[in-house]
């Protein structure tokens, strides 16, 4: 199979870059830095902290450092995708640590989100890009939304060279829409990931097993419906295809649970290719199944998938500067099928007989981005400058199957550059960081084509092709192709604390986020602005 | 050296998995999941040498309304692959002229054929060709969906219901005896298969045997007292006899109209004001008189969504009024196949039905009647309801010229075919 070949490739191509060496990070702290210490440039030391293997925080060699903060974001403009909103805010708490005890090294974040949000509508999702259904309505009306999650992580050595972890991944969050057609969506998220890891002098291994599964309930429902309006909706299977009607509790309804199950595995390999300076790679693979309907047995569309995923992660240091290469590679195929079925009474009892599998809609996605970063100055948890490059491409090939014999296609390429430079300044008590970000991305691609299955040798009805949504179809397109340049800038003023007890730093954050798309016609707008006040506390 | 060669393998993964998605794109995505159904059409017997190419076959999903439109060749054979789920296979076909220049025609269909899962051999039925003939008298229109004002509140009016007779030959037909009733268990097209109806080969074949519902209705006369000429229709009101037109002026018909007729027997127990008021004055002497009549229902209710009508003629020898008694003859009278309920239908041979039509509001309905009388449906949907909307037969271009201007209406007792929707009621002025 191909993707067989792929895997060889992805690990040829990860041994190609490695040669033997020592592990672990080699970033190390010295008292005096402590207070300046920024939780994010801290985290970046730590090669196995983008790992899924939480056996990898053991080598967290900082000191325990963690934060706490509440954010505001305020966001405008109509040049979002289709579900978002034109004008919404965030608040929030959020805390994180990375903490060791003894030999055992624990990760932890907490975090509360408030949203709040005007003129939406289009999806009854809370994330409606992660399935191949769609449930709508297209009233824009206020949402409001509440997310909790936390997640924490493990690690404690049992053996001189032997480690095992623990990552536990939970978000809970309850989505509403405020008015007719009003709906409310519960998402429950939950992952687990067990994982190994066997340390040598030259390398380390490790392995670890993922457990996700994820449901989101979506439940439409007319309060007080006004006569004068139409509530329309819209069940849309991929593509923007699918059934339109008028809602109703007995004839289109768009409630429903949807219920993904993901199963995989992590392979781990870290070497020293030289002093101070590190490779790490990772290879996932997952293969995940879900269904929408109430009950297995009742369910009306089944779906599944595998996905490949890499990871590198190459870490070098030396006096006066550290620089990162992260590269990330995500390969999905999944499918999505309607159960056919019909009901029959036996006896007096209604029973479903299943007739069989229909495909609906098929999807392959490739994305793969890049960053580099470049650290200068002498405080390794602190630096002066930090200037980062990244580089974006994703793709994506979708086939939509509603009625034998038509079918539709389309293939788009999205690519995407940026690049960023953050200088921190620092006098008495007093530090100050600077960011400033700037980037471009277009895509291209093949929008639509109507194609006919040569199988079915016959006259077909035209007048019967399927509905589309072509408002949707036509926005999301614009979304993902159009020519964007996005910039951000931003300002932390951190007063340093030089006692324990009131912690390392307290700041204040404050960002604004722009992006302009060229030659916007379907979007009421052609920008966006976020602006982000945070304020906490490094301790 | 080593970081040349890493780059490339990265590169050569991007293009590697750029073709897997083009190659999503050029697959087709129906090679997997269907199964082969072939049709083969089987002519009844003494007409075996009708085969022909070019018979259209009628595929029908119900669930999505999508129809493929086959042709046979000359053994009379069809194929084609399908998704699983079930669907209506239907078949029409004109003999050549027989004595008399009367032609047969052909009508065959199976309601529910299930393409399933479970294995992956073809599917092979065969379509039994039921031979009729085409009608003096035909069911020309069909008004059961009702109006409404236009206007808020947009109050709506089911009781200006009405179906019209034709005589689509060129000779004088009469009205004297004719009936016409409801077919099925209930009012509406059934969710689920009829009781009606029995599986064979994997296949639900409709019985032959049709049931009429609530009542039978028929016209008085001694045989000849009520002529319809050639081209004549005669519009039988199935509700309210009164000019609608007066409350709903927008959609509704004027139905108190001398010649016109009305179902409006009240002695036999339909005593409804609202469904049987009395008939407006120009229908003096024009009531269609009640055959038989079982329930204590006080209304004839004829469906709004989706009735399936037929006229027929009871050709027992003791005459219609015996054949309907059901104290004297009970064996005429069956309950529904499978049910616990008292209720008795009047059974009328499918071989006396002149003409029949069914109605469906939605594609995802099960027939009641058998292709003998209607291999197929008229599918007026639901949110087309109280629209002053009508199913009308379709006119026979060529039949029509060729009777000189007098026009003839299509009918290949194929309702799919014969049929069409019609914003407007024929008779509304």
């Amino acid at each position: 199979m191909t993707m067989t070949k792929d895997i060889y490739k992805i690990t040829a191509a990860v041994m190609l870059l490695l040669s033997a060496g020592v592990s672990g990070a080699t970033a190390q702290k010295t008292p005096e830095e402590e207070s300046t210490m920024q939780f994010r440039q801290v985290e970046k030391t730590l090669l196995w902290a983008g790992s899924k293997n939480a056996a990898g925080l053991s080598f967290m060699n900082f000191p325990s450092i963690s934060y706490a903060e509440g954010f505001y974001s305020k966001n405008d403009g109509d040049f979002v995708k289709y579900y978002n909103s034109n004008d919404s805010y965030n608040l929030g708490l959020r805390t994180e640590s990375y903490t060791r005890v003894n030999k055992v090294v624990f990760y932890g974040m907490l975090e509360y989100d408030n949203f709040r949000g005007h003129n939406m509508t289009y999806s009854g999702f809370i994330h409606p890009e992660r399935y191949m259904i769609g449930l709508a309505d297209d009233l824009p009306r206020d949402k409001r939304s509440e997310t909790y999650t936390l997640k924490g992580g493990i690690a404690a050595p049992v053996h001189k060279n032997l480690v095992i972890g623990g990552r536990v991944n939970y978000q809970t969050a309850d989505l509403a829409k405020m008015r007719d057609l009003r709906h409310k969506t519960k998402l429950l998220d939950f992952e687990i990931i067990p994982g190994v890891m066997y340390k040598t002098e030259y390398v380390n291994i490790g392995v670890n097993y993922i457990y996700h599964k994820f449901h989101e309930k979506v439940e439409f429902s007319a309060i007080a419906p006004d006569q004068q309006v139409p509530y329309n909706g819209y069940y849309l299977k991929g593509l923007f295809f699918g059934m339109q009607g008028i809602f109703s509790e007995s004839g289109l309804n768009m409630s429903r649970p949807v219920v993904d199950v993901i199963n995989g595995v992590s392979g781990q390999m870290e070497i020293g290719v030289a002093k101070n300076l590190q490779i790490l790679g990772e290879f996932t693979y997952k293969t995940q199944k879900g269904r929408s309907g109430a009950g297995k047995d009742n369910s009306l569309t089944e779906n599944n998938g595998d996905h490949y995923l890499s990871y590198l992660k190459i870490a070098h240091s030396a006096k006066g500067f550290r620089q990162y290469l992260t590269l990330n590679t995500n390969y999905t195929d999944a499918k999505n099928y309607d159960n056919v079925y019909t009901t029959v009474k036996i006896g007096g009892i209604s029973t479903i007989i299943q007739l069989g599998k229909s495909i609906i809609f098929s999807q392959r996605t490739f994305d793969i981005n890049a960053v580099y970063e470049l650290a200068l100055g002498d405080k390794a948890y602190n630096p002066s400058w930090v200037i980062n490059v990244g580089a974006g491409r994703y793709s994506r090939s979708s086939v939509s199957s509603l009625l034998n014999p038509i079918y539709y296609t389309q293939t788009v390429h999205c690519e995407n550059i940026w690049g960023s430079v953050k200088k921190n300044f620092t006098w008495g008590k007093n530090m100050i960081d600077v960011t400033a970000l700037i980037g471009a991305g277009r895509g291209k691609g093949d929008k639509l084509n109507q194609r006919v299955s040569n199988l079915v040798e016959s006259e077909f009805d035209e007048e019967l092709l399927p509905m589309q949504y072509e408002y949707l179809f036509e926005r999301e397109w614009e979304f993902l192709t159009a020519t964007k340049f996005n910039g951000m800038a931003g300002v932390r003023y951190s007063y340093l604390m030089t006692k324990k007890m009131a912690g390392n730093s307290a700041y204040v954050d404050v960002k604004y986020e722009y992006m302009r798309g060229k030659n916007i016609k379907i979007a009421d707008g052609k920008d966006a602005r976020v602006i982000k006040l945070t304020l906490g506390m490094n301790f | 050296m080593r970081k040349i060669i890493g780059i490339l393998a990265i590169l050569s993964i991007i293009y590697s998995c750029d073709s897997n998605l083009d190659k999503l794109v050029a697959e087709n995505p129906y090679a997997e999941g269907t199964r082969k159904l072939n049709i083969q059409l089987v002519y009844p017997e003494g007409y075996e040498s009708e085969v022909k190419k070019g018979v259209t076959i009628m595929v029908i999903n119900p669930s999505n309304r999508v129809q493929y439109k086959l042709k046979t060749d000359e053994r009379g054979f069809a194929t084609i692959d399908l998704q699983y789920g079930f669907y209506r296979v239907t078949a029409s076909d004109k003999g050549e002229p027989e004595f008399g220049g009367i032609m047969p025609l052909f009508n065959g269909s199976i309601d529910q054929t299930r393409v399933t899962d479970e294995s992956t051999e073809d599917i092979n039925i065969e379509i039994d060709f039921v031979r009729s003939y085409t009608n003096q008298l035909v069911i020309k229109e069909i008004y059961h969906a009702g109006s409404a004002l236009v206007e808020p509140p947009a109050t709506k009016n089911q009781y200006d219901k009405y179906l019209i007779i034709y005589n689509n030959s060129d000779k004088i037909a009469y009205l004297d005896s004719l009936c016409f009733g409801m077919v099925g268990s209930g009012y509406n097209a059934p969710s689920s298969p009829t009781p009606w109806s029995y599986m064979s080969d994997g296949q639900r074949v409709i019985m032959e045997d049709i049931p009429i519902t609530l009542a039978a209705w028929q016209f008085p006369g001694n045989g000849n007292d009520y002529p319809l000429q050639p081209g004549e229709e005669t519009v039988i009101a199935v509700c309210a006899a009164i000019d609608h037109t007066i409350l709903y002026p927008e959609l509704s018909v004027n139905l108190n109209v001398s010649g016109y007729w009305v179902t409006y027997d009240y002695g036999a127990g339909f005593t409804n004001a609202s469904y049987h008021p009395a008939p407006g004055a120009n229908l003096a002497g024009h009531y269609l008189r009640i055959l038989s009549k079982w329930g204590a229902g006080n209304a004839y209710t004829l469906s709004v969504s989706s009735p399936a009508l037929v006229i027929f003629r009871i050709q027992d020898p003791e005459g219609a009024v015996s054949y309907a008694n059901q104290t004297k003859n009970p064996q005429n009278f069956s309950k529904e196949p499978g049910s616990a309920g008292a209720t008795l239908y009047l059974m009328i041979p499918g071989s006396w039905v002149l003409d029949g039509v069914e109605c469906f509001d939605a594609g995802t309905k099960y027939k009641r009647v058998p292709p003998l009388i209607d291999a197929s449906y008229s599918l007026l949907p639901t949110v087309d309801q109280y629209k002053g909307y009508t199913h009308h037969r379709k006119i026979d271009v060529q039949a029509t010229a060729e009777a000189g201007g007098r026009i003839v209406y299509q009918d290949t007792n194929n309702s799919i075919e014969d049929f069409e929707i019609r914003k407007s009621q024929s008779i509304k002025k």
